[in-house]
């Protein structure tokens, strides 16, 4: 049972991690940032997973977790140690660019719409599950969504990837 | 423009085909993260220093207040006490020269309070010195486990054995905290101690020199860290308390220097700036503006940290195996400093300049 319980956490974070990651740079907007978020929010859910009753519940309650320690780096300034590895630009950046005409539009909100956002758009949780996540009103995230989407269409139009009719 | 609905369909089918990018590497650490998390070999709970990891996660809470100061004259001054701590240093590292180093200033810098500040019968703390220069803040705790025999316990997990307090970093650090570091010694390494004492050795560094008149310090419940039957990290509460009291900062002298240098370093091709250099007796911050740079720009100023130098006004050098080093930085908000923290305290006057990114920074 015990190593069945370490498996388990082992096999469930590589599938979100990619995620976390993504929901972590829509916080912090920074590579290095984002990975130490990450690996704190592994670190925390790993100690606490024999607390987490719903293996179903593994995506939002990570998430939560990873949530959390991304808004209090952004609170705190964090301090970092250098790596010994780099991070390298991808040399095809420029095919990337054009690959992430949403992410670009979504990096142009404020912090607090851009989260909603990419919990709603890219991680296709609900509206109650953002609140839970955000421990924000119900309310709080819809009128966050409605603004989003309407910087979003003007900023979309403006790049011409939506029409108007 | 199609109706809103529309406009959202669109929005999660774009949401759906853009691939997420991550920094090369990403999956190899995060993989060694989980293993070495399943196989007992934690990293949590480091002295900050340099580490092979970006993270550190395991602080303690420092909180500022007005609150009163305490302090009883039972033990040998806080300056006296890191006199003796850092000969210590200097002595056992063979592998170099430390005769720069100058400890008759700490007198200067030590504050009044020294003496035991809690006295339970569980618990009895003792500060045993406390120097404050510039935005640094170096507090030495001696912890008394007065029920036990022994703090001793090897739970398997480096470097988190032996009794200790619990870490909570969740909204710990006050706005004025640049890092937080602390290391503890127990009798193993430290004879001088009992078999049931250890020691806590707590770096403060602030965002700007220090103008408090305190710094109150919060130790939560003691107990030990252990592998629970299911593999995961734990922690055994002995005594569920929280302990809180004052160190002064109200050091005679101060002994710092802020040079604004404001010039552009050019290096592998990337630019920024040097803004500022801030230098006490214990430690150094240098505050860099990015000018447009990227993550990758931002490794390569990172990597070349080991490399920064200190030149004394004799000639003489110290480099980084001499101090320990932190970077932090974020480029979309302009900023990336490094704090290095010295070994043994420095007589500021005597560094002529800093050499970095294989430049010459004048700081007389």
């Amino acid at each position: 049972m015990v190593t069945d319980r370490n498996a388990i956490f082992s096999n469930l974070v590589p599938e979100y991690r990619a995620k976390l990651f993504r929901i972590a740079m829509g916080i912090l907007q920074s590579n290095a940032d984002a990975e130490d978020a990450v690996s704190e929010a592994i670190c925390k859910a790993f100690i606490n997973f024999n607390k987490l009753k719903n293996i179903d519940s593994f995506k939002p309650w990570i998430i939560k977790i990873l949530v959390n320690e991304a808004y209090t780096m952004v609170n705190k300034r964090k301090r970092l140690v250098p790596l010994d590895e780099s991070f390298v630009a991808s040399d095809h950046m420029s095919e990337i660019e054009d690959t992430l005409v949403l992410w670009d539009a979504v990096n142009l909100l404020k912090q607090d719409f851009r989260i909603v956002v990419i919990l709603f758009y890219y991680e296709e949780m609900s509206i109650k599950e953002i609140s839970k996540i955000l421990n924000i009103p119900v309310g709080t995230v819809n009128s966050r969504l409605d603004r989003s989407r309407d910087k979003l269409k003007q900023y979309l139009l403006i790049k011409g990837d939506v029409e108007y009719e | 423009m199609n109706d809103r609905e529309d406009f959202d369909i669109m929005l999660r089918k774009m949401a759906k085909s853009e691939p997420i990018i991550v920094p090369d590497g990403f999956e190899e650490r995060s993989d060694t993260i989980i293993k070495n998390l399943a196989s007992k070999d934690n990293k949590a709970n480091k002295t900050i220093g340099k580490s092979k990891w970006r993270f550190a996660f395991a602080m303690l809470l420092l909180f500022f207040s007005l609150g009163g100061i305490v302090a009883t004259a039972q033990y040998i001054s806080g300056g006296e006490f890191f006199k003796d701590y850092f000969n210590k240093i200097a002595r056992n590292d063979t592998n170099n020269s430390y005769n720069y180093m100058n400890t008759e200033q700490l007198k200067g810098l030590e504050s009044s309070t020294v003496g035991t500040v809690i006295n339970s019968p569980e618990i009895t703390i003792d500060v045993l010195g406390v120097i404050k220069s510039g935005n640094t803040v170096n507090v030495m705790l001696k912890i008394t486990a007065n029920q036990l025999d022994s703090v001793l316990y090897d739970n398997g997990i480096e470097p988190l054995k032996n009794y200790r307090f619990n870490d909570n970093f969740s909204n710990t650090l006050s706005e004025d905290a640049e890092q937080v570091s602390y290391r503890y010694y127990y009798n193993d390494e430290d004879k001088s101690l009992e078999p049931n004492q250890f020691k806590i050795l707590y770096t403060f560094i602030g965002v700007k020199n220090l103008d408090k008149k305190n710094l109150s310090l919060e130790l939560d419940k003691f107990g030990y860290f252990f592998l629970g039957k299911t593999s995961y990290v734990d922690f055994n509460t002995l005594y569920d308390d929280k302990w809180e009291f004052n160190v002064a900062l109200d050091s005679v002298t101060d002994s710092y220097k802020q040079v604004y240098i404001n010039k552009p370093i050019v290096y592998n091709n990337s630019k920024i700036i040097l803004d500022l250099v801030n230098i006490n007796p214990l430690s150094c911050t240098i505050k860099f503006n990015p000018v447009g740079y990227s993550d990758k720009e931002y490794s390569d100023f990172v990597e070349n940290v080991s490399n920064f130098k200190f030149i004394l006004s004799n000639g003489q050098i110290i480099d980084s195996k001499q101090f320990e080093y932190t970077c932090g930085g974020n480029y979309k908000e302009a900023r990336f400093d490094v704090i290095i923290s010295f070994k043994v305290p420095v007589t500021v006057d005597d560094i002529k300049s800093i050499a970095l990114y294989d430049k010459e920074f004048d700081l007389k």
